[in-house]
């Protein structure tokens, strides 16, 4: 009860900034196209952190799920003329089948297993999606995705309104018994399965979650960026889910967020300057996780509860 | 005579080459008490692991309620009833006090696989785990994270895991393991309540036998990797093959 209403405010004063951002940046393109890639990355972040912050496994091939939703939205709508909301039904099917697969394939052994198949899935897609020239359109990919809605304002109110909604999605999930067990798994997996828990099952749940909202912002992602192309599928695409985590801190929900934000934002920026922008992420990657490895909500966080600990010193 | 609830038959455990357990065979009776004692390396934790699903035999087979359970997965023979501890203690660090009860508590029930009911809408198992704080006397604990307890207090907490379980079959294995001379009265006593309540068959596996002989109904003697006698405390004691192997060999604490 206490954490809701301190968090009531913030949430409060975000969903205002969210709402008013259209009338600030006027009918600019420019910058209501990086709020709604904001948005998207957002989801992709928080599927990601489902896995790595919340569960503790760590998947090299979340661009597969990324990748599934793109090409299957902008096909479905370039060749076959699909309303972009019923190409959602097929992106969340097919990734459900392939979390599902991925899983029962790898998560029984080691998880480094899990690890090593994931980025061999994950490649795979990148390939087929460059050789299949006459569906996939190759490397060049497939132009002409349409938005959303004609107009990008409309666009990006119904983008923010699914993010909105994931995020409260997942904060029921997170703290449902089924969250709890997939903290406890991220904290001891061994003793989780001692204490009566199927762990594999687990596993297999949060994976599907994962996976079925990786592929809607793969889906969302097309009508943003107007184009399918390989490199959505890429290991690229895991990498920033990763950075994105990473830097913003894992384990919450507010991290990833944080994170996509940043990335996303500064990789604009970066764009104008220079196209390797990936690597000036990685140097601050590593000095995230050499010098504040629970990320940036983490610290501020960490920071509360040093003040918390001084005070109750000083009552005792 | 009554059923009993477990039976080991003819275990055998090999490591590469070495062999570790050999032909180990005994029974626990349901509601009784049995201590494993026997010097270090002797193989009683490799015992628990075989029994507790960790690890497969290589040869003989383990019985749970009269089923045979050799090499089921852990899960499911938490399940059927049976629960254990470990000596290098095995909670959920990051995790509060609490929240390692709760977790426990809530993994029998069908609330198990709820997706989006906040997890403290389930009062019983928070019920719980509040009553078990007291009864593994860790009152005012509750708060904090479990790494950041005394090693004396994780030891109380591992045992009030088992409580938050509430198997018919615990298997404790050395529960006082690390903690000091004043501290381990406490623990030994936590384990005397879980007997009289006479709900649970109990395996413990303790080096201190000073402290365990009046609890036991029986103890058995494991000596590298040979159950070398299982009979009534007062006959282990006076058992020379006994003395000679252990009690006569200085390990007694
Ligand atoms: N996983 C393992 N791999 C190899 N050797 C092991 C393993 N576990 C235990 N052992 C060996 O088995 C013997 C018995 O160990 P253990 O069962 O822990 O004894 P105890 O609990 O009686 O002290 C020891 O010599 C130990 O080194
Ligand atoms: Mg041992």
């Amino acid at each position: 009860m206490n954490n809701k209403s301190k968090l009531l405010v913030p949430v409060i004063v975000l969903i205002a900034i969210i709402i008013a951002y259209p009338f600030v940046v006027g009918q600019a393109g420019y910058y209501l196209s990086v709020a709604m890639k904001v948005l998207i990355m957002v989801i992709f972040a928080e599927s990601y952190n489902l896995l790595l912050g919340y569960t503790g496994i760590v998947s090299l091939g979340h661009a597969l799920f990324f990748g599934l939703g793109s090409y299957i939205s902008a096909i479905l709508m370039l060749r076959y003329h699909w309303n972009f909301w019923l190409t959602l039904i097929p992106t969340v099917v097919v990734c459900v089948l392939a979390a599902v697969a991925v899983g029962l394939l790898s998560l029984r052994v080691k998880a480094i297993y899990f690890t090593m198949l994931t980025l061999a899935l994950g490649q795979l897609l990148f390939v087929a999606a460059n050789k299949a020239y006459n569906f996939t359109g190759g490397e060049d990919g497939l132009p002409g995705v349409p938005g959303l809605f004609q107009s990008k304002t409309a666009s990006y109110y119904a983008i923010a309104a699914i993010t909105i909604a994931v995020i409260v999605l997942l904060r029921k999930f997170v703290s449902s018994p089924t969250g709890m067990v997939l903290q406890a798994i991220r904290e001891n997996e061994m003793r989780t399965k001692i204490i009566g828990y199927n762990v594999l099952n687990y596993k297999l749940i949060v994976l599907v979650l994962s996976g079925a909202l990786a592929g809607i912002a793969g889906s969302l992602y097309v009508t943003y960026s107007g184009i399918v192309y390989p490199a959505l599928a890429s290991s690229e695409r895991t990498m920033e889910a990763i950075f994105m985590c990473v830097i913003g801190g894992t384990g919450n929900l507010a991290g990833p967020a944080v994170g996509a934000f940043i990335v996303v934002v500064a990789s604009t920026i970066l764009n104008n300057f220079t196209n390797r922008w990936l690597l000036f992420f990685g140097i601050v990657f590593v000095v995230v996780i050499m010098f504040m490895p629970t990320g940036i909500t983490g610290i501020l966080s960490g920071r509360k509860k040093k003040e918390k600990d001084i005070e109750t010193e000083l009552v005792n | 005579m009554s059923e009993s609830i477990l039976k080991v038959q003819n275990i055998g455990k090999s490591f590469g080459g070495t062999e570790v357990l050999r032909d180990v065979s005994f029974e626990l009776e349901r509601g009784k008490f049995k201590t494993i004692i026997g010097p270090n390396g002797a193989g009683k934790t490799t015992l628990f692991n075989i029994i507790s699903g960790v690890m497969k035999p290589t040869s003989g087979s383990v019985f749970f309620e009269g089923t045979d359970i050799t090499g089921m997965p852990t899960y499911k023979l938490a399940q059927m009833g049976l629960g254990r501890s470990f000596q290098v203690t095995n909670i959920f660090p990051r995790s509060t006090v609490i929240e390692n009860l709760r977790i426990v508590a809530q993994a029998k029930s069908n609330a198990k696989y709820q997706l989006f009911r906040h997890y403290t809408t389930y009062k019983d198992f928070l019920d719980l785990a509040d009553e078990i704080l007291v009864q593994v006397k860790l009152e005012g604990k509750g708060d904090r994270l479990a790494k950041d307890l005394t090693h004396a207090e994780q030891r109380k907490l591992e045992i009030g895991m088992q409580l938050a379980l509430n198997s018919k079959l615990i298997l404790f294995d050395e529960p006082t393991a690390g903690v000091s001379a004043e501290e381990c009265p406490a623990l030994i006593e936590v384990i005397r309540n879980i007997k009289r309540t006479g709900e649970h068959s109990i395996l413990l596996i303790e080096h201190k036998i000073g402290m365990i002989m009046d609890i036991s109904d029986t103890i058995a003697v494991l000596h590298n990797g040979v159950l070398i006698a299982d009979d009534e405390p007062e006959i282990i004691r006076k058992n020379k093959a006994v003395q000679d192997a252990y009690l006569g060999g200085g390990a007694i604490e």
